[in-house]
């Protein structure tokens, strides 16, 4: 491989990990705060993926983009107020069992509504454009995924140690009845949380599908079971260890996509998944995360 | 509630095997032996309750939700068809298979006992890791093992096919081997069930701190669930094998998973819930079917139809909402009816005492 | 006292963890501007009141009146809000905020024009805290700790302020330092239920104190009245030393 094939691989890594990186994080806010894994995360990606088909062509893009994170991030507000709220059982098996059934359910009501065949979603063309920087090929939605992360993770970080919304995030996340005690209410804070991880979600779907450009009702599982081993590995509750985890495994997957021959894909896959046992084993709250906050 | 003898406690134990076994051979010999669909219908409901009975030894007992039994359930399947394949066949599908496996030509019990054999080696060596966690982990390491099991099928084409179907497998399930299979199945989980070793994991279920503060080797106990739940849905997992003719490592899916796993947690922890639970959901997927008239190969077992996960999703949520434990909770279809015969007891005139009983 | 002046009034409370009792029926007043001190020993039940009032653990039985209105159903936060401020045992701290992180969140209440200056307040009455604004509370002393946690709950500005065992694991001077904070509260007119094992300090300061054993009252007494036998009699035969805790 030469030098600009190298640059471009790597570009490729890292828009991927962004990806995985969005998704990550984006399940890390709902289980620190919600203490639970929620398995229906991959289908607020769907939803942003549907939503986009519905509005590219119809309305200016940027209206199609904020309409797609919009709409995620409502799905997300819903599945909390509709369903995990009423689980009582604060026993956080019983909400994964349950965003899991939630899961298989939006999928099926997806199938129903728009039918099982891929939509081809209408990105702006400039998406797939790409231009040429020193002999390297670079597609302008590689450039965009990771300029856009990069700029989402710092202005969340800036919301999480600035505002007082986002203070109350982090109180929360740490010690929920001291939250308390200050005045945080419990409710409204797991509703943000939900808000911002179906907004991650949404911008991580509309950058997962402007790279494959089309859109099923199962589109979810792939991006969510990556973002989700990158969440356990990088600690669920750390948003660093998200990040690094995420641009890891992108890196890990490209890098194995080009030095292993194509039967040996599955099995990186399921070394991978060996990894999350291991990890679970021995260190629970994730290579970088917080001693007690264990999965 | 007065203290049971342990007299008593075993004629519980057989009690509840009694009536469920009862269920189980007067459905299959009249509904079973009625027509083909019917037969259909009753085989795939046994196969359903031997996989449910088998995740809901480990379930119950432990508390750990695991997604990972139907990967044993797949290894049981396939380890069975490779030795009961006629060596025919297998030369021409798999003909870059080791000799033995091969050459071999079993038939289907000394096929499935060396299966099931098989596959609790292999579970017992994973057991090792999965029953040192607990909750969330344990839960996403069960998913884990789904995968890697799944990738290792399709990985080794030369013995599995890989990807693609192995077929040719001869059709030894019956009417009866189902009832002989599903009546085994609920006597083996009751009966761990209701031993020292299962009471006191049940106990130990909610409290696992002081539990093993009093000496309850824990780990140990849970290793015992995990294995025995594995050998039962192996067993599983060969009868389904023998039934479809053909496998393939899509038949093992995280579809299928949910489908066993709703089947535990909408019936309950206990054996009888199990019942419940694949009654239930075989009854649902039968008449899901009938609306929609789809049919699938190779499947058989999993949702026909895109309404059926909505009403289990919607149905699994609304027990989790309102009765986590399940329909049944731990209890068992004796604990239900003791009352009552004990009702019909007294108004039969015999003087019995409740609170009183020979030592 | 009528109760037009009580600010908290307690009664017949029972706070059951799953089958244990921890308290059997409490009656309790806390006058405006009284402070009143809960006395008792390890697993008497101080903090269980205390949450109790506070709202983070629910009445099985009894009632409780904040300025004559029944909080006894209203969620924590939402006690927060009308004037009822704990510092919780252990002071948890917010370990992943700094000093400044935990204030704002503490004001954020407050008009947003209100809000520098009563933090300058708690800088008046809490020095140490100005000097390590940018500290993460996980790296403060057990001292600052505990400033940091009456800091907090005083910025909502409340009426009845609640302190669970401040004194707790600190040396006499930091004690010193924080019962001298307490007493310039109360000249300042804040109500005030303590509970406290140092019990000499904690009487120097109080109006009124409660003995709690097992989880009820045993002793209600205005603090000059407090006999040294009542005192041993509060925990259980152990004997107090004069400045420190036993």
């Amino acid at each position: 491989m030469d030098l600009s094939q190298f640059a471009q691989q790597t570009i490729n890594a890292l828009s991927l990990g962004s990806i995985y990186a969005l998704v990550a994080i984006g399940l890390g806010v709902v289980f620190s705060i919600a203490r639970m894994v929620n398995f229906a995360h991959g289908e607020l990606l769907t939803i942003a993926g549907y939503t986009l088909y519905g509005l590219f062509g119809r309305v200016p893009w940027p209206v199609a983009i904020a309409g797609a994170i919009a709409a995620a991030s409502a799905a997300a507000v819903v599945m909390e107020r509709g369903v995990f709220r009423r689980v009582k059982s604060a026993d956080p098996v019983a909400l994964l069992i349950v965003s899991f059934a939630l899961s298989l359910m939006i999928q099926a009501v997806l199938l129903i509504l728009m039918g099982g065949t891929a939509k081809s979603i209408d990105y702006p063309s400039w998406v797939q454009a790409s231009f040429t920087l020193g002999g390297v090929n670079v597609a302008w939605r590689d450039v965009a995924t990771c300029v856009v992360t990069f700029a989402v993770l710092i202005a969340l970080v800036r919301f999480l140690k600035q505002s007082v919304v986002g203070l109350a995030l982090r109180a929360s996340a740490e010690d929920r009845d001291v939250a308390r005690l200050l005045g945080v209410d419990p409710r409204k804070v797991i509703v943000a949380a939900f808000a911002i991880s179906g907004a991650l979600a949404g911008l991580a779907g509309i950058m997962w599908f402007s790279n494959s450009g089309t859109v099923t009702p199962s589109s979810g599982f792939e991006p969510l079971m990556k973002g989700f081993i990158a969440a356990v590995l990088g600690g669920l509750g750390s948003l660093g260890g998200a990040v690094v985890a995420g641009l890891g495994l992108g890196i890990l997957e490209i890098l194995l996509r080009n030095v292993l021959p194509d039967g040996m894909l599955g099995l990186s896959d399921g070394l991978v998944f060996v990894a999350i046992i291991v990890v679970l084993l021995i260190r629970p709250e994730g290579l970088f995360g917080k001693v007690g906050r264990e999965v | 509630m007065n203290a049971e003898t342990r007299g008593g406690r075993h004629l519980r134990t057989l009690a509840g095997i009694a009536i469920l076994g009862a269920v189980v051979v007067i459905v299959g010999l009249t509904y079973g032996g009625a027509s083909a669909t019917t037969e259909r219908v009753f085989v795939l409901f046994a196969i359903n309750l031997v996989a449910a009975i088998g995740l809901q030894t480990f379930m119950g007992t432990t508390g750990v939700v695991s997604f990972g039994h139907i990967a044993f359930m797949g290894i049981g399947a396939y380890a069975a068809a490779l030795l009961t394949t006629p060596s025919v066949l297998k030369k021409s599908s798999i003909p870059d298979a080791p000799g033995f496996l091969r050459d071999a030509d079993l038939s289907f019990l000394p096929a499935t006992v060396l299966a099931v054999l098989f596959t609790c080696f292999v579970g017992c060596l994973v057991g090792f890791a999965i029953v040192r966690l607990s909750g969330t982990s344990a839960t996403i390491s069960t998913y884990a093992l789904l995968v890697i099991v799944g990738i290792a099928i399709i990985n080794l084409p030369d013995v599995t096919r890989g990807n693609q179907t192995f077929y040719g497998i001869p059709k030894e399930t019956t009417v009866g081997m189902a009832i002989l299979f599903a009546v085994a199945a609920i006597a083996v989980a009751r009966v761990f069930q209701d031993s020292r070793v299962g009471l006191l994991l049940r106990a130990s279920r909610e409290d696992q701190l002081s539990a093993a503060g009093s000496g309850v080797p824990v780990r140990r106990y849970r290793l015992y669930a995990w294995v025995l739940s594995i050998a039962i849905v192996a067993a599983g997992g060969s009868l389904y094998a023998h039934y479809v003719t053909a496998i393939s490592p899509a038949s093992f899916s995280l579809q299928l998973t949910f489908v066993v796993v709703t089947m535990v947690i909408i019936g309950g922890r206990g054996t009888s819930g199990a019942f419940v639970g694949a009654l239930l959901v075989t009854a649902i997927n039968e008449i899901m079917r009938q609306f929609n008239g789809q049919i699938s190969i190779g499947s058989v077992e999993t949702e026909v139809g895109s309404l059926t996960p909505l009403i289990l999703g919607t149905i699994v949520i609304a027990i989790m909402v309102r009765r986590p434990g399940g329909l049944l909770g731990d209890r068992e279809i004796d604990d239900v009816l003791a009352p009552l015969g004990r009702r019909l007891r007294l108004r039969a005139g015999k003087t019995e005492q409740p609170t009183a009983e020979k030592g | 006292m009528d109760t037009g002046a009580n600010v908290l009034a307690v009664s017949g409370a029972v706070v059951k963890y799953g089958r244990i009792t921890a308290l059997h029926g409490i009656d309790l007043v806390v006058g405006k501007g009284e402070l009143v001190c809960l006395l008792g020993a390890n697993g008497a039940g101080k903090s269980s009141l205390l949450n109790a009032v506070a709202g983070l653990v629910p009445l099985a039985e009894g009632r409780i009146e904040f300025s004559g209105k029944d909080v006894t159903g209203v969620s924590c936060h939402k006690r927060n809000h009308a004037g009822i401020s704990l510092s919780p045992e252990g002071r948890r701290i917010l370990a992943d905020l700094t000093v400044r992180e935990n204030l704002r969140l503490a004001a954020a209440r407050l008009p947003k024009g209100d809000q520098a200056g009563r933090i300058g307040e708690m800088f008046e009455l809490f020095p140490v805290l100005e000097r390590k604004l940018d500290s993460s509370g996980g790296f403060l002393s057990g001292g600052e700790q505990q400033q940091l946690a009456i800091a907090r709950a005083l910025l909502s500005d409340p009426d009845l302020l609640l302190l669970d065992e401040p004194s707790l694991g600190l040396d006499p001077i930091n004690t010193g330092k924080i019962f001298d904070s307490l007493g310039s509260l109360k000249e300042r007119g804040l109500s005030i239920l303590l509970a406290e094992q140092n019990v000499t300090r904690a009487l120097e300061l109080a109006d009124r104190a409660y003995v709690l054993e097992t989880g009820r009252v045993s002793i209600s007494e205005d603090a000059r009245n407090l006999s040294g036998e009542e005192i041993e009699r509060a925990y259980l035969g152990l004997a107090t030393t004069p400045g420190g805790s036993f």
